[in-house]
């Protein structure tokens, strides 16, 4: 990753992992088609590396008001008819999904 | 790989261990939500998924908004631990992927924590503590999001063979404190977590329950083993996950200071990229188990919240929050030690509970106001013994804590003040709870008008006494040639004379000055 | 919004031009009702939707009902609201709790919101009736309303061309005349960019103008709901409806709501018009640059004074915009794992859940959803984030201090609000061709500031007459100079 590598083509184990982390199910071909797709766009993200942006600090949201806080007051919630209703797949009174087998949560 | 090396190779093993709690915190409604939240007891015992609205279910089209007494609740635990309090705190998303994390990130604060370097002195038991106290750094304490849980058991029997998700947990504020690694001994960092439990309780953030998992703990252990040639190893660091006893956090240190040297000795792994491992606690089998390996190789791709502002407190606010930071465990416990002198155990007790604690300080102050003021050594030394006993004893048998028995601060004081003055013998304690409990009248009153004042007639009380002696001669002189089980009897008399209406502690002082002079 | 029932406010002195404003003051007139007007719309819908695919649901009984009460609470004296017998279009990607909520995607195909979006609470209440939901690009990732899960939009003014996008269904309504007022949402140009290619004004406020409650989130910190109207007024009361602060929205602003025309169209002369050179392009399709010239000459008769400005960084907003959107997507569209909602991928036996979810999401999404997902996953991943996502937040900075400084010289800034007119749907456009589109407009959503897109003229391409947009920028809660300059020029422009 350096300034003179203005042409990023990801590895293919690069496109894997992230398909992978975006939860994706993609075949050797969907990769090597996403890894195209991705080279042709990041050359042209590229471009951005090339300005000074020494010192600069990053904007994350255009406004820099803080503090919108609420109240500590419960409030409506959902029926819980109305949750289960728009699950795929529920048992009893709760939504129900197939094992996990790899690792967890944080 | 092996070492080659065995236990005899090893000079010492040093124990470091670095501390994270997750603390619910028993706000009314949800972190981000107006949603109800299960770590306050009013909606604890909710039904599976009824705590829930769009936002809890990561709905399209839902945001977040901040809970202002969560962020409160964070600030003023920060405070009790010393912590400074960020000029400018940040929420982040923490990317991954479980089926108990709704929207599949969880609103956390990465590189900006409301909180920040504090410490806490604990008493210590490790050899090297400095005057039996040791200092743990608090790194930081930071407010995130609880997840919901995932269950096998349908109601009414039977299990399921993938995972029920039960949404109601997600969303409840969690602080998360993460202590520096100063621990090395599993003592202190028992000693740690119940002080912090108390504390919390004390701050009123948390019920504190720990089998409901109000308190989860966390400790990141390893070992710095010295060999007999002098090299230096240091094992990889362990996560022990979500602990919620004292037992289970000082069990699962102590076998992974075994199991720890066992794996170096046989792999001779050390700490590095990669190599941090996550294990769990089996409460059955005394031991720690792998959950996953390469626990630093997650990519949680952590970015700024775009939904939420950032929190800027001022001192303002800050000094608003620092007000209502009553006195702490550790203060109150010394105090009572010195100032009233109660044993340890004692003032532990009555500070391991905030409302207990609280109504015994109420009952000290109600004795400073009597017409006639006893020592504040005095008064502090026998409202703990009354609580502490007979009205604890009381409080047991109905199943509820002593301040709901109904017996208000004024009444306990003006009961050890006529106690104090002999108006009413010790015998009388017990039924002057039961009468005073939900009576507005004065204890004064109530002894009074149920014959429960002690005769006070010397003349009276000298003829019961005589009369005792020579009704029980053997007895007298049991008492006389220093047999002090034999004044029983003698007490007995005296009181069936009496009509049960003399102080036996009294006549039992009052016997003994007799018969040996 | 009393204001604009009062006959001797500034917009009731216009002639008539059958937008909103007209229409609905025929209703309170006692003209028509809006039962009729409604019966007129669905009519046009039933006759010219199959060709163009404006609208994934229409909600004839829902809004049949609504429509009916709203001429009862009129006939019995009451006032239902400033939008009274106003028919309105809602994007699909706006929670409703009327029809379904799909996003144009196959994730969402059956979902039903248990709740609305706060715009469209705030519409009802002031008296609009919703007609139906408008076909978007998936997600509201497109610039051409062809990602969409049931077809693609075409566009009213040739039916072999595209709407634009994202909110293509919504521009098309309005222009095809299937609403009086369309709301649409905008993360690069997704309002403006639909409203020039189809003729109409397209309006997005300052970031935090309006409540994201409800919309169904892009790019978080970019996306801001708007209407597409058929005039500046129309969009200016849409506008003051849905504005202000929503508990439920923490990034929205508390400053009060003027209204943004209570003082009428500006006075030109002497306003002071930058027009940044990278806008005025020879790139620019040559229709578009005739069109934007005889704009400028009209205007500079009309005594504005045009300054030229640079804004040197215009050519990195789009390489921004497409780190910092799909990084903010990758994240927001997580939550579609076929769990608690939506499409679930058929077991298969043995199967465990990581798979499930892979295959659930292989198949929901659309392929630009999944590319834009995998770009925003890679620029946010371990080894990848300081070079493209930390700089482009830097980057970020710099272009929106840029807008700023150029807005502190000149009151509005001016330009074509696209570099050409509608293209066809079969141009097959390569991704990086296809987000060039948002080159102009994208940077109002980096810097969060309000911009608007009025009709241009007619620019020609391929022997058709095709409309083109103007571009207008103010600085951020500037609306009213923004909306007052946009109703003079468009006066200027269609007179």
């Amino acid at each position: 990753m350096n300034d003179s590598d203005s042409n990023p083509m990801p590895s293919i184990e690069d496109v894997a992992r992230v398909a992978m982390l975006s939860r994706l199910a993609l075949d050797a071909e969907g990769l090597e088609a996403a890894r195209g797709d991705l080279a042709a766009i990041l050359r042209h993200v590229a471009a951005i590396r090339s300005l000074d942006v020494e010192g600069v600090e990053p904007l994350p949201r255009p406004q820099d008001t803080v503090n919108r806080l609420a109240d500590d007051e419960p409030g409506p919630m959902l029926d819980r008819d109305v949750l289960l209703e728009l699950a795929p797949r529920t048992e009893g009174p709760f939504i129900a999904v197939p094992k996990v087998l790899g690792e967890g949560g944080a | 790989m092996t070492t080659g090396l065995t236990r005899d190779d090893i000079a010492s093993a040093r124990l470091i261990v670095g501390l994270e709690i997750h603390v619910e915190l028993s706000t009314r409604s949800k972190m981000f939500t107006r949603a109800a939240n299960p770590a306050c007891p009013e909606f604890e015992d909710a039904e599976p998924n009824t705590l829930v609205d769009p936002l809890v279910a990561a709905l399209p089209g839902t945001l977040p908004v901040m809970n202002r007494h969560a962020v409160e609740m964070s600030a003023k635990v920060g405070m009790a631990l010393g912590c400074s309090i960020a000029e400018h705190a940040k929420w982040d998303r923490k990317n991954y992927a479980y089926p108990d994390l709704p929207k599949g990130y969880q609103i956390s604060q990465y590189d900006l924590p409301l909180c920040f370097d504090g410490a806490v002195d604990i008493p210590s038991a490790s050899p090297d503590a400095d005057g039996g106290m040791r200092r743990i750094g608090i790194t930081r304490a930071h407010l995130e999001e609880d997840t919901g849980k995932l269950g096998h058991d349908l109601p009414g029997g039977g299990r399921f063979s993938g995972s029920l998700v039960d949404l109601n947990r997600a969303g409840t504020p969690l602080l998360e404190i993460v202590t520096e690694p100063d621990f090395d001994c599993p003592e202190d960092v028992v000693t740690f977590a119940r002080e912090l439990r108390t504390l919390c309780r004390f701050l009123g953030v948390t019920e504190g329950v720990m089998q409901k998992g109000h308190m989860r703990f966390e400790p990141n252990i390893n070992l710095v083993i010295d060999t007999t040639d002098g090299r230096e190893f240091r094992t990889p660091v362990i996560e022990i996950k979500n602990l919620n006893s004292f037992r289970a956090v000082e069990g699962a240190i102590r076998h992974e200071m075994e199991r720890q040297v066992d794996e170096f000795l046989e792999t001779g792994r050390v700490m590095g990229m990669g190599m941090k491992q996550t294990r769990g606690w089996d409460d059955e089998r005394l031991v720690t188990v792998l959950q996953r390996e390469k626990e630093d190789a997650h990519d949680y791709r952590y970015f700024p919240e775009p939904d939420l502002l950032p929190v800027e407190m001022d001192e303002a606010w800050k000094d608003r929050i620092r007000t209502e930071i009553p006195e702490l465990p550790i203060a109150r416990r010394a105090r009572y030690r010195d100032d009233f002198g109660l044993p340890e155990k004692d003032a532990a007790a009555l500070v391991e509970d905030r409302e207990l604690c609280l109504y015994f300080e109420r009952v000290v102050d109600a004795q400073a106001s009597l017409p006639t003021p006893p020592a504040a050594s005095a008064a502090g030394h026998e409202a703990a013994k009354l609580l502490l006993n007979q009205m604890a004893k009381r409080a047991n048998e109905q199943g509820i804590d002593v301040p709901e028995l109904g017996i208000t601060a004024n009444q306990v004081a003006d009961l050890l003040s006529l106690r104090r003055d002999g108006t009413v013998p010790a015998q009388a304690i017990d039924p002057l709870l039961e009468l005073a409990a939900g009576s507005p009248e004065p204890v004064a009153s109530l002894a009074e008008a149920n014959d429960l004042v002690a005769v006070r007639d010397e003349s009276a009380i000298e003829q019961w006494l005589a009369d005792a002696v020579v009704a029980q001669p053997q007895a007298a002189e049991d008492v006389r040639n220093g047999k002090d089980a034999a004044i029983g009897r003698l007490v007995g008399a005296v009181m069936k004379a009496s009509g049960g209406q003399a102080d036996a502690q009294d006549v039992r002082k009052r016997l003994f000055d007799l018969l040996r002079g | 919004m009393e204001h604009l029932n009062d006959a001797s406010h500034p917009l009731q002195h216009e002639s008539r031009r059958d937008d909103l404003v007209d229409r609905i003051a025929t209703v309170r007139d006692g003209e028509t009702t809006t039962v009729e007007r409604l019966e007129g719309t669905l009519a046009r819908i039933e006759a010219v939707d199959g060709a163009l695919n404006a609208f994934h649901e229409v909600l004839s009984d829902d809004a049949r009902r609504h429509a009916a009460s709203i001429d009862r609470q009129l006939a019995e004296g009451r006032d239902p609201g400033p939008l009274a017998g106003a028919i309105v279009a809602v994007k699909d990607n706006l929670c409703t709790t009327e029809g379904r909520t799909t996003c144009s995607s196959r994730m969402l195909e059956h979902y039903r919101s248990p709740f609305e979006a706060t715009v469209v609470e705030r519409l009802r209440t002031a008296g609009a009736t919703i007609i139906g939901k408008t076909n978007l690009d998936e997600f509201a990732m497109g610039s051409s309303s062809e990602n969409c899960a049931w077809g693609p939009v075409r566009n009213p003014h040739g039916v072999d061309r595209v709407p634009g996008g994202s909110s293509g269904g919504s521009a098309a309504a309005v222009a095809a005349d299937l609403a009086d007022v369309a709301l649409g949402s905008d993360t690069g140009g997704s309002i403006r960019q639909p409203a020039a290619f189809c003729g109409c004004v397209g309006f997005k406020p300052t970031y935090g103008r309006i409540s994201r409650y409800g919309l169904v989130a892009f790019g978080s910190s970019l996306d801001q709901i708007g209407p597409i109207a058929r005039s500046v007024r129309d969009a200016s009361l849409l506008y003051e409806v849905m504005a202000g602060v929503d508990p439920n929205d923490a990034t929205t602003s508390d400053l009060p709501v003027e209204p943004p025309l209570a003082d009428g169209p500006i006075d030109l002369r002497g306003l002071r018009v930058g027009v940044p050179r990278e806008h005025v392009s020879d790139r620019n399709h040559p229709g578009v640059t005739a069109s934007f010239g005889a704009t400028l000459d009209t205007l500079r008769s009309a005594g504005a004074t045009i300054i030229d400005v640079d804004l040197p960084l215009t050519h990195h907003g789009i390489s921004t915009y497409y780190v910092i959107a799909p990084a903010e997507a990758s994240s927001n569209l997580a939550r579609y794992d076929g769990i608690r909602y939506g499409h679930r991928a058929e077991a298969r036996p043995g199967e465990g859940l990581e798979e499930l979810y892979a295959r659930t999401r292989g198949e929901g999404f659309g392929a630009e959803v999944r590319r834009r997902i995998m770009l925003g996953t890679y620029v946010l991943s371990a080894g990848y984030y300081d070079a493209y996502y930390t700089r482009a937040l830097k980057v970020r900075r710099l272009i929106k201090q840029e807008l700023d400084q150029v807005l502190s010289q000149c009151d509005v800034l001016l330009g074509p609000t696209t570099p050409s007119p509608a293209f066809r749907l079969d141009a097959d456009l390569d991704p990086v061709s296809m987000y060039l589109n948002d080159v102009y407009t994208v940077n109002a959503n980096i810097a969060g500031i309000p911009a608007i897109s009025i009709p241009g003229g007619l620019a020609e391409d391929d022997g058709e007459a095709l409309p083109t947009g103007l571009h207008l920028q103010a600085p951020a809660f500037a609306e009213p100079m923004l909306l007052r300059t946009a109703a003079a020029i468009e006066a200027l422009v269609s007179g």
